[in-house]
């Protein structure tokens, strides 16, 4: 555990939970200005394998998402216009961010956050999801230490297989 | 089985009608003849397994379902493909739980038999002491899926040890199936990693619609048209592109774009610059070589169903099979898919835009999933089951154009639908099991 100053984690954390908070109430152009715009957004695809396996890891690989800003741009306009028909009525979620850990990176200006998400998603008809993970984030630090920048997210997914994909949400 | 069929019978035949103008809400739901498809539709027609080139090595296996039976498909040492039931003889406890790896042999982790990667019995623990003879590895193997065929990379089986071969059980299609899968010498390469996802609803929504449906295109996706279209492009690219679609009376169909000169628009806004360009200049060329401008620069296909459950989006590069898990919820297995000639930054942008588009969490998967569900929800009811669907759109008499093979409507025609629909109904009601 490096010397994070608890000031730091404070600043982290709310900035985290206003995240979630954009995210839950679909403000999402508002969401799309915290991204730094050579961000880079990955939700790699996870599978089942042998414990002792050494098939390596190819180098080109599909994943659920892999976007850049543009690419989250084009997401968030579906949902602003009006005909996402998966979102009408629109879907509830409730994004919960926990175990936030945050570690110095090789850049002066940036930090190495990991957090732990669960978010539960309620559609019409008692129909409900949840989805649980970590996330490797990237922030930039702007100006001083409470205002930051999204350069960077991988979002670790715990399930395999998704249970379900009527989803407009973001991790 | 058999005596079910026969007090079905008189209902089977009423469930899609002799014109297929209409569908009963039944095929959708009802658990008897979900029973009666993985009889007769899973555990007869070839069904799609794995791309082969997601098991190059000796003992590199995927697991996967034909129908509901888990199978493991597995590279054998001289080259072949094996695939067997993720079964053990002994007391039925699976083989293997992991999604893909490498293997040299697979061993039961309830009493410990073990089995070589042709699913071959090998070792029975104990065997020697407490066995009064050795139990015999022919009767007591994995069970094997009789017929593999590996056809431009991609790896089918039957469980029908008498089933045609699988270029026969194509018919008419097959001009079609060459037209989107032998298009170049090298043929698709499958992008390491398998989309997998669930929907609640029935399988047949989603083959029925790879096989026929342009018509929910610019409703249910609208939103994801509009979204992918760039600023200053104007409205999505709606009427403007003439489709016309091929069907079987085996139940296969695929659609085709006509309009050539705005494909390369299209490909651009669906994946990109590059593969546009490409597409025109050397895909579409080099395929013409191999089978003719008919249906490779002439006309080009865009979407496709080889029954029952195998998918592809061509313009989309994705494949994809549906697995169901009873009447309600199908699983999706789905691969990026690329020429195998196709240049790295080819590859980059089918990779990065049919995730964004046709993966689990692609926008426009999302638009599907929505109204599949929601016809789940609803056939719950009593009234609702009792209903029927209709299919008539396009049921005027056929116009038979000799330029295509095989017969050809406009995709403002429900045929290749009601052809679905006919044979899945051919195959339930068959007087042999």
């Amino acid at each position: 555990m490096s010397g994070v100053n608890p000031e730091l984690q404070l600043a982290v954390e709310r900035w985290l939970y206003d995240e979630a908070e954009l995210l839950d109430d679909k403000r999402f152009d508002d969401w799309l200005e915290r991204l730094a715009d050579d961000i880079a957004y990955l939700v790699p695809i996870r599978s089942n394998r042998p414990p002792r396996d050494r098939t390596a890891q190819p180098a080109e690989q599909s994943s659920h998402i892999e976007d850049d800003k543009s690419g989250l741009r084009v997401r968030v306009k579906r949902l602003n216009t009006g005909l996402a028909w998966a979102e009408d009525p629109p879907t509830k979620t409730r994004h919960l961010i926990t175990n936030v850990r945050i570690d110095p990176s090789e850049m002066p200006n940036e930090l190495q956050v990991k957090s732990n998400f669960f978010i539960y998603i309620a559609r019409p008809n008692v129909e409900q999801a949840s989805f649980a993970g970590e996330r490797h984030d990237v922030l930039r630090v702007l100006e001083n230490e409470s205002r930051f920048e999204l350069a960077r997210r991988t979002v670790v997914l715990d399930q395999t297989i998704l249970a379900t994909n009527t989803l407009s949400l973001f991790f | 089985m058999i005596d079910a069929v026969a007090r079905l019978r008189p209902e089977l035949e009423g469930l899609v009608s002799a014109d297929g103008g209409s569908l009963s809400a039944r095929v959708f739901v009802d658990e008897q003849l979900y029973q009666l498809e993985l009889a007769r539709v899973f555990a007869k027609c070839w069904l799609f397994l794995v791309p082969a080139g997601e098991i190059p090595n000796p003992g590199d296996f995927f697991s996967t379902y034909m129908g509901e039976d888990p199978v493991l498909v597995v590279r054998q040492p001289d080259g072949s493909v094996a695939a067997f039931l993720n079964q053990c003889r002994h007391r039925g406890a699976a083989l293997c739980r992991s999604d893909h790896g490498n293997a040299k042999l697979f061993q039961c982790s309830y009493h410990g038999w073990t089995y070589d990667t042709a699913g071959r019995l090998t070792t029975v623990r104990g065997e020697d002491k407490n066995f009064d003879a050795p139990v015999d590895r022919d009767a007591w193997s994995a069970i094997r899926v009789p017929r593999i065929a590996i056809e431009n990379g991609l790896v089918f089986g039957s469980f029908d040890a008498g089933a045609p071969a699988f270029r026969d059980s194509l018919g008419d299609a097959a001009p079609y199936f060459d037209a989107m899968f032998a298009r170049s010498e090298g043929g698709l390469d499958a992008i390491p990693g398998a989309f997998r996802w669930r929907v609640k609803g029935n399988w047949k929504l989603a083959a029925e619609q790879a096989a026929s449906d342009g018509y929910h295109f610019f409703i249910s996706h609208a939103s994801s048209l509009i979204a992918i279209t760039p600023e200053g492009m104007g409205a999505p690219p709606k009427a403007r592109t003439p489709n016309i679609q091929f069907s079987s009376e085996l139940g296969h169909g695929i659609g085709l774009s006509t309009d050539m000169n705005h494909l390369p628009t299209n490909d651009a806004i669906r994946v990109g610059p590059h593969t546009s360009r490409w597409n025109v200049e050397v895909e579409r060329p080099q395929a013409a070589e191999r089978l003719g401008e008919l249906l490779t620069t002439q006309n080009r296909p865009i979407y496709g169903l080889i029954f029952p459950t195998f998918a592809y989006l061509p313009s989309n590069h994705t494949i994809r099979v549906f697995l169901p898990k009873g009447p309600n919820e199908f699983e999706v297995i789905a691969w990026t898919v690329v020429p195998h000639e196709a240049p790295p930054e080819v590859r980059e942008e089918a990779r990065i835009s049919t995730a964004r588009a046709f993966g689990a969490l692609g926008i426009f998967e999302q638009d599907d999933a929505a109204n599949w569900n929601d016809i789940r929800h609803a056939l719950r009811g009593y009234a609702a089951r009792q209903t029927r669907f209709n299919m008539e759109m396009g049921s005027g008499p056929l116009r038979v154009d000799e330029t295509y093979p095989g017969t050809v409507q406009t995709s403002e025609s429900e045929l290749g639908s009601r052809r679905f629909y006919r044979r899945w109904l051919n195959l339930l009601s068959a007087e042999q099991a």
